[in-house]
């Protein structure tokens, strides 16, 4: 267990920039997530901290300590492949086992050891399956008990879910987020699925083409988003540009084409300044309340299952519109809707 | 694919299979059993055509060939040479091989042109130049000379193999392997050299049958001290007359042992591929 400090860490792949200057703490205990699209510099961030890529500037700390000099095979991180990169030749305790003979611990113990990890997974009667016998929800639980047999300082996780079915993949998730708490190891975790960034993190970093955007708990960075690329990419949104009118109890008041909303008080945001706002499907609702009332059209209507989906138009603005269950409004159908108490205000293009 | 196959039908795997045995006895079996007619020639009777078989079979030239200590001194020298090579080859090709698989080398299809040089060239070629420096070093006439003059011909096909092996393995294998703590010895013991055995073992097997059947060099680098089976093949083929019947003979007494390696290798490399198979990974 160990407070993990990235300072400034920059790398270049030729000419592109993979990650650029990225600075983030991740305390004792921590479960952060770095979210973000494929070629963001995630997995580079991720690769730097175990060691296995060199970052052409910045620092990694472990505990207050430069960890730099270490080469991969001294760090105590370990990681869970997004591929698993279990050895095809070992059984799967050889496997569990692999970090414990590489620290000359003594039979007996790797025996102890494995055979907990093993319990701890739920693995007990697969010892001595080979990896190409397993299914892919048991070759990843053998990969996360690789890795945290070992108690390394760090657990590093690289998409670890993503070659899962989706039923599979949920089950997992929880199953990951109960183990790390149990075992309240340091973990970094990457991914580009948004659902798992929130539903497992403590906090999530936003990364796009190499920077850190935006870092907060699954909450801030989904409810109050401060950069768009952030609102955008975790889940479906709605971007309404509006004129700060006044400030009021830490809430700025935005008239937008469609009327008032009201937004949470952004840092250094001016009255009469044009802003953006954000706010979420789910939080626009059907019918008058108390609020923003205004009436549209609905484009388009997809039945989703736990909730409908619709394409509204008002005033040649086009909202997207949520409804919990499934009272069935068709396309072209005139609808009442209320705009949200409150809405983010972000930032950028 | 195994789809198509089953689609397919019986008929066209009844083509196929028929074919596939069309030419294997083409190649293989029909050579191999007029090998083995001539080995077995009444000597006293001969086999002439017409006939399609000899009209008298016996086992003198087996005694008359088996009375002489030359083929026992052939048949040792070949199945010594063969595992040294071998294992040299092996050895060499190992650490060869991982940087041409594994390594980003700036100078890597120089290096690979040289690697593959002694293909490339004519043996006749290669057996002068190396012959007369193998004179100057004192190598000619010695076993020595001889595993090294094979070596230089056997490897390049070794390290391809090897080289083949070693870039099929994933790199997530060894970033793990690495995480998890490996340094650099451990890490080829425990994880490269297992991973990359079945193409050690593919390699080692095409050398072991190189040096075998190697002629060219053997013969002129070894002459007249060391000699294997194939230069005492060509000692009764093409240096004193043609005689058949006993180079049926040492034809046989070549490939009876290298057709039972052959079976046996199959089999622990088939076992070997599914242990070290790359599975889901």
């Amino acid at each position: 267990m160990a407070r993990l400090e990235l300072r400034d860490i920059t790398k270049r792949f030729g000419r592109a920039v993979a990650v650029d200057r990225v600075s983030v703490e991740v305390t004792d205990g921590e479960f952060l997530t770095l979210l973000g699209p494929s070629g963001c510099g995630k997995t580079t961030t991720l690769r730097i901290i175990a060691g296995l890529v060199d970052p052409d500037e910045g620092e990694v700390l472990l505990d207050g300590k430069p960890v730099q000099h270490f080469p991969a095979h001294r760090r105590q991180t370990a990681m869970v492949f997004q591929s698993y990169a279990l050895f095809p030749h070992m059984t799967v305790s050889e496997n569990i086992g692999f970090g414990l003979r590489m620290r000359a611990l003594s039979a007996d113990l790797i025996q102890q050891r494995v055979g907990e990890a093993l319990a701890l997974v739920e693995l007990e009667g697969l010892s001595d399956r080979f990896p190409r016998q397993l299914s892919g929800g048991q070759q990843q639980r053998v990969a996360v008990a690789r890795a945290i047999v070992t108690r390394p300082k760090v657990l590093l996780f690289d998409e670890p879910l993503s070659n899962l079915d989706a039923k599979l993949r949920e089950r997992l998730r929880l199953e990951l987020r109960a183990l790390q708490q149990r075992l309240g190891v340091t973990t970094v975790y990457v991914t580009h699925d948004q659902a798992e960034a929130l539903a497992l993190s403590d906090r999530v970093a936003v990364m796009f083409t190499g920077r850190i955007v935006e870092i907060g708990t699954p909450r801030q960075v989904y409810r109050t988003p401060r950069v768009r690329v952030t609102a955008e990419f975790l889940g479906v949104t709605n971007f309404l540009d509006g004129k700060v009118a006044a400030v009021a109890d830490g809430h700025y008041i935005v008239q937008t084409p469609l009327g008032i909303v009201e937004a949470d008080a952004a840092l250094g945001v001016r009255v009469g300044e044009v802003v953006t706002l954000s706010f979420r499907p789910e939080d626009v609702r059907i019918g008058r309340y108390e609020g923003t009332a205004i009436t549209g059209r609905v484009l388009h209507a997809s039945y989703l299952g736990s909730v409908t989906d619709y394409v509204v138009e008002s005033g040649g603005i086009t909202l997207r519109v949520h409804e919990a269950g499934g009272s069935a409004r068709g396309a072209g159908e005139e609808i009442t809707i209320t705009l949200p108490a409150t809405a983010a205000i972000v930032r950028g293009e | 694919m195994n789809r198509t196959w089953a689609m397919g039908g019986t008929p066209g795997r009844w083509l196929l299979a028929v074919g596939f045995f069309g030419v294997a006895s083409l190649v293989l079996i029909i050579p191999l059993i007029v090998g083995v007619l001539w080995s077995l020639v009444n000597p006293d009777v001969g086999w002439f055509p017409p006939a399609i078989v000899p009209s008298s079979l016996s086992l003198a030239n087996w005694r008359a060939m088996l009375s002489v200590p030359e083929i026992g001194q052939a048949f040792v020298m070949s199945f010594l040479i063969a595992p040294i090579v071998t294992l040299l080859c092996a050895a060499l090709a190992l650490p060869t091989g991982y940087a041409l698989g594994r390594r980003q080398l700036r100078a890597r299809r120089t290096i690979e042109l040289l690697v593959l040089a002694p293909i490339i060239l004519p043996g006749i070629v290669l057996a002068t130049g190396l012959g007369s420096m193998f004179i100057r070093l004192g190598l000619s006439h010695t076993v020595t000379g001889v595993v090294l003059v094979q070596t230089v011909v056997l490897l390049p096909f070794m390290i391809r193999i090897v080289a083949a092996t070693f870039e099929g393995v994933p790199q997530d294998l060894i970033d793990a392997a690495r995480n998890l703590g490996a340094s650099p010895w451990p890490l080829a013991r425990d994880v490269l050299i297992p991973l990359v055995r079945p193409g050690l073992f593919a390699g080692g097997l095409f050398t072991f049958i190189g040096s075998l059947e190697e002629f060219v060099l053997t013969f002129i680098v070894g002459m007249p001290y060391v000699q294997t089976l194939p230069v005492l093949l060509w000692a009764y083929l093409g240096g004193r007359s043609s005689i058949f019947t006993y180079a049926a003979v040492v034809t046989m007494v070549l490939l009876v042992p290298t057709i039972v390696l052959m079976f046996v290798a199959e089999r622990t490399l088939k076992q070997e591929y599914l242990a070290a198979g790359f599975g889901k990974v």
